[in-house]
C-alpha cells in the first residue's frame, strides 16, 4: 500500500487531528502547571529570604556590626549551606562580609525584593559553576539608619530547573503521542482501507461484467458489515432485474418475430405475385391484422412498463373495485354466452380502492377473457367479491383446465403461456400485466384452485369502505 | 370539410394531409404552434388536428389558448404518449378527442367526423330517426316500422351513439369510451358481440339493414349500403 493512500484514508487523518488538538491540550495543561509551580517556589523564597534577613537584623541590634559580620562569614564558610548570597557594607560601600564581591548594579523589583545575575558571585557553593552561571538570584536588602546595608540573597536555580523538566517531559509526551497516534492511524487506516479495497474491488469485478459476484461479509456487525449486506441486496435486485430485462428481449424476439416475419412473406409474395385486385386487397388487409396484432402487443408491453414504473398517486382517485367489476361483468357476459359459458357476478358495490379506474379496468378484462377463453362450452365463470377483516378480495373463477401448481409463478412473467395454451390466440402478457397492476396498487395476485379450475384472487388492502 | 392539421413531424403530416385529401377534405397544414394558433384565430376551420409537442407552442396549450378566446373549432389532439392519463390532460385543456400515435387512418377519420358531428347534433331534439328507426330519448323506447323493440340499458346507449352518428363510422374503441366508458384495449373483440346482439334485435326480420360492419374499422349505422 502506497504512503500517500494511507495519508488519504478518514482514519488516519482523524488520529493526526486528534494527536495535534492533544498536543494543544497538553501544552496548555503544561502552562497552567509551571505558572503555578513558579508561583509556589517565590513564595517559598521569599519566606526563606523573610526568615534568614530577620534572623541577621536581631544580631545587629545593639549596633554591634561585628557579630553580623561574624554571623555571615560563619553562614559563608558553612558547606551546608548552599544557593544562599549574603553581602554586607558600610556607608561608603564596602564590604564588610559575604560571598557576594560588590553589590550588584541591576536590582529590579520593589527596594526589599530584588533580583539579579549570579556571576557577582565570590565564592563557591558547591554548585556546577559553568552549567548555572547565569541563573537568577532573589535576594531581600536591609538598610540601616547608620548607612550600613545587608543583601541576603537565594538562587532560584530550583524553579528554573523545575521548568526545563516539565518542558522536556511534555516533549517527550508529545512525541511519543504523535508517534502512537501515527503508528495508530496508520493500522487503522490500513484496515479501513483493505476492507474498502475489497468493497471496491468487487464492485469493479460486477462492473466488467461479473454480475453473480458478491462483497465477501465480516463476521462483525458493525457499519460495514450493514454497508456490505445492503450492497449486496441492491446487487441481487439489480441481477433480477437484468435477468427479467433478458428474458423480455428473448421473448420479445420470440414472439414479435413470429408475426413480423408473417407479415414480411406475405407483403414479399404480393410483390412477386401478379394477383388480381381483389386478391391484392385480401392480402393488403391480412397485413393491416398482423400490424394490428403486433401493435396491441406493444400496447400490452406500454400498459404493462407504465403500470411498473409506478405512477404518482397524486393523479389517483378512489375506485369502486365492486363497481367497476359489476360493469365488466356486464361488458363481458354477451361473449361469454356466445362460447356457451354462464357469467355470474356477485360482485358488492362500494369496496373501494385508491388507484387508476383505467388500469385496473384492463387488469379486470384481461382475467374475465382468459377465463372465457380457456374455459370449455357448458362451463361457468364468476366474478365476486369477499370482504375481510384487512381488505377485500377480487375473485375471478372458471371451470376451465386450471394451472397446474408447479406453473403458477411462471405464467405470472411476460410471455409465459403454458405449452397447451400455444394453439389458442393471445400474446402472453395477459396475466403479467394484472399482476403488474396489482402490484402497482399494493393488491396481492393468487392464483388458486377452484376445484375444478382456475381461481384467481386479487386481495386488496385497507380499502375505504364507503359509509 | 376545411381541416388546419398542426403537426411539426414531417411524415405524419404527410400521411394526415394526403388521406384526408383523398377523403375530400380541404386541408391546411403548419408545423409550427405559435402559427397554428395565429391561422385558427384568423380563419374558420370545420376541425383542427393538433400535435400534443409541437415547436413555438405546444398542443395543449394552443387549444387552451383558443378556449379562452371564446373559439370552440373541434379539435383532435394527437401524442405520442400513449398513457391513460394524457388523454384526461387532453381533454381537460378543451381538446374534443385525444388519439395516440400510432393510429390507423380510419380510426382518425371515424374520430374527426364524430366531433365535428357531436357539435352539430348537440341541438337535435328528444328523437332520433334514421330511416324507419326511432329512438326516444325522453321516453327511453325504440321503434322500427311502429314495432317496438326491446331493449337492454347499454345496447339502448350503444344505438343513441350509433345514431347521434349515423352514416359516419364508429370504431369499437370509440364505441367501448363513449359507450362503456372504459379506455383500455380489450384483447378480444368483446364490442362485435354487442353489435351482433343489437343488430338481431334491430335488423332481424327487417328487409332493408341499418346497422353495417366496415371491415377493419368498426360500424356505421346507415340507410343504404
Amino acid at each position: 500500500m502506497k504512503a500517500t493512500r494511507l495519508i488519504e484514508t478518514t482514519v488516519f487523518r482523524l488520529t493526526l487531528l486528534y494527536s495535534v488538538i492533544f498536543g494543544i491540550l497538553a501544552s496548555g495543561v503544561f502552562v497552567l502547571i509551571s505558572w503555578s509551580n513558579t508561583n509556589f517556589v517565590e513564595t517559598q523564597t521569599r519566606q526563606r529570604l523573610e526568615t534568614e534577613t530577620s534572623e541577621l537584623q536581631t544580631r545587629y541590634s545593639g549596633n554591634y556590626i561585628d557579630a553580623l559580620v561574624a554571623a555571615i562569614n560563619n553562614r559563608s564558610a558553612n558547606a551546608d549551606v548552599v544557593n544562599w548570597y549574603y553581602l554586607l557594607v558600610n556607608q561608603d560601600g564596602e564590604r564588610l562580609a559575604g560571598n557576594l564581591a560588590q553589590w550588584p548594579q541591576k536590582l529590579t523589583g520593589p527596594s526589599n525584593w530584588l533580583t539579579f545575575r549570579r556571576d557577582l558571585s565570590v565564592t563557591g557553593d558547591g554548585l556546577d559553576w559553568d552549567r548555572d552561571e547565569f541563573y537568577e538570584i532573589a535576594a531581600q536588602v536591609t538598610e540601616w539608619p547608620d548607612g550600613h546595608r545587608l543583601l541576603v540573597g537565594r538562587g532560584l536555580y530550583e524553579a528554573a530547573e523545575l521548568r526545563e523538566q516539565s518542558l522536556g517531559g511534555l516533549l517527550l509526551g508529545s512525541i511519543v503521542t504523535v508517534l502512537l497516534s501515527l503508528v495508530i492511524g496508520s493500522v487503522l487506516g490500513r484496515s479501513m482501507v483493505s476492507r474498502v479495497s475489497n468493497i471496491n474491488a468487487t464492485l469493479a469485478d460486477i462492473m466488467a461484467g461479473n454480475l453473480s459476484r458478491r462483497i465477501r461479509v465480516g463476521r462483525r456487525d458493525d457499519e460495514f458489515g450493514r454497508l456490505t449486506t445492503q450492497i449486496n441486496r441492491m446487487l441481487d435486485r439489480f441481477e433480477q432485474l437484468v435477468a427479467a430485462l433478458r428474458e423480455v428481449t428473448s421473448n420479445v424476439s420470440h414472439d414479435l418475430r413470429t408475426p413480423l416475419h408473417r407479415l414480411r412473406n406475405r407483403l414479399e409474395l404480393l410483390l412477386v405475385s401478379d394477383n388480381d385486385e381483389n386478391d391484392r386487397r385480401m392480402a393488403i388487409e391480412r397485413a393491416v391484422a398482423d400490424i394490428d396484432e403486433i401493435l396491441a402487443t406493444f400496447n400490452v408491453l406500454l400498459s404493462i412498463a407504465e403500470a411498473e414504473a409506478e405512477l404518482p398517486p397524486s393523479q389517483w382517485g378512489e375506485v369502486d373495485v365492486g363497481e367497476l367489476a359489476t360493469n365488466l361483468a356486464e361488458l363481458y357476459a354477451a361473449p361469454a354466452e356466445e362460447q356457451g359459458l354462464r357469467l355470474e357476478c356477485s360482485a358488492q358495490i362500494g369496496l373501494k380502492t385508491l388507484g387508476n379506474t383505467q388500469l385496473l379496468g384492463q387488469a379486470i378484462s384481461n382475467l374475465l377473457e382468459n377465463a372465457i377463453k380457456y374455459t370449455p362450452r357448458g362451463g361457468l365463470v364468476q366474478i365476486n367479491t369477499r370482504g375481510a377483516s384487512d381488505g377485500f378480495d377480487l375473485l375471478v373463477s372458471d371451470t376451465g383446465p386450471g394451472i397446474p401448481e408447479s406453473d403458477r409463478e411462471r405464467v405470472l412473467q411476460r410471455f409465459q403461456r403454458l405449452d397447451s395454451a400455444r394453439i389458442t390466440p393471445g400474446n402472453g402478457l395477459g396475466l403479467s400485466l394484472v399482476n403488474a397492476v396489482a402490484k402497482l396498487h399494493g393488491a396481492r395476485l393468487v392464483l388458486e384452485s377452484n376445484q375444478p379450475g382456475l381461481r384467481v384472487r386479487l386481495r386488496f388492502s385497507a380499502p375505504f369502505q364507503a359509509s | 370539410m376545411r381541416i388546419l392539421v398542426i403537426e411539426d413531424d414531417h411524415e405524419t403530416a404527410a400521411f394526415l394531409l394526403k388521406g384526408l385529401r383523398e377523403s375530400g377534405h380541404v386541408v391546411e397544414h403548419t408545423s409550427d404552434g405559435d402559427q397554428g394558433l395565429a391561422l385558427a384565430r384568423a380563419d374558420v376551420y370545420d376541425a383542427l388536428i393538433v400535435d400534443r409537442m409541437l415547436p413555438g407552442r405546444d398542443g395543449l396549450s394552443l387549444v387552451a389558448a383558443l378556449r379562452t378566446a371564446g373559439n370552440y373549432t373541434p379539435a383532435l389532439i394527437l401524442s405520442a404518449l400513449g398513457k391513460v392519463d394524457d388523454k384526461v390532460d387532453g381533454l381537460r385543456a378543451g381538446g374534443d378527442d385525444y388519439l395516440a400515435k400510432p393510429f390507423a387512418f380510419s380510426e382518425l377519420l371515424a374520430r374527426l367526423d364524430a366531433i365535428v358531428r357531436r357539435t352539430r347534433i348537440d341541438l337535435a331534439g328528444d328523437c332520433l330517426k334514421v330511416a324507419d328507426l326511432e329512438l326516444d330519448l325522453q321516453r327511453h323506447s325504440v321503434t322500427r316500422a311502429g314495432q317496438k323493440i326491446r331493449l337492454q340499458p347499454r345496447e339502448f346507449r350503444l344505438l343513441e351513439y350509433l345514431m347521434r352518428h349515423a352514416g359516419y363510422v364508429v370504431t369499437r374503441t370509440m364505441l367501448l369510451e363513449n359507450v362503456w366508458d372504459f379506455r383500455f384495449d380489450p384483447q378480444t373483440n368483446v364490442i362485435d358481440v354487442h353489435i351482433s346482439r343489437l343488430r338481431s334485435k334491430i335488423d332481424k326480420g327487417f328487409e332493408r339493414p341499418l346497422l353495417h360492419t366496415i371491415r377493419g374499422t368498426g360500424y356505421t349505422l346507415r340507410e343504404s349500403d
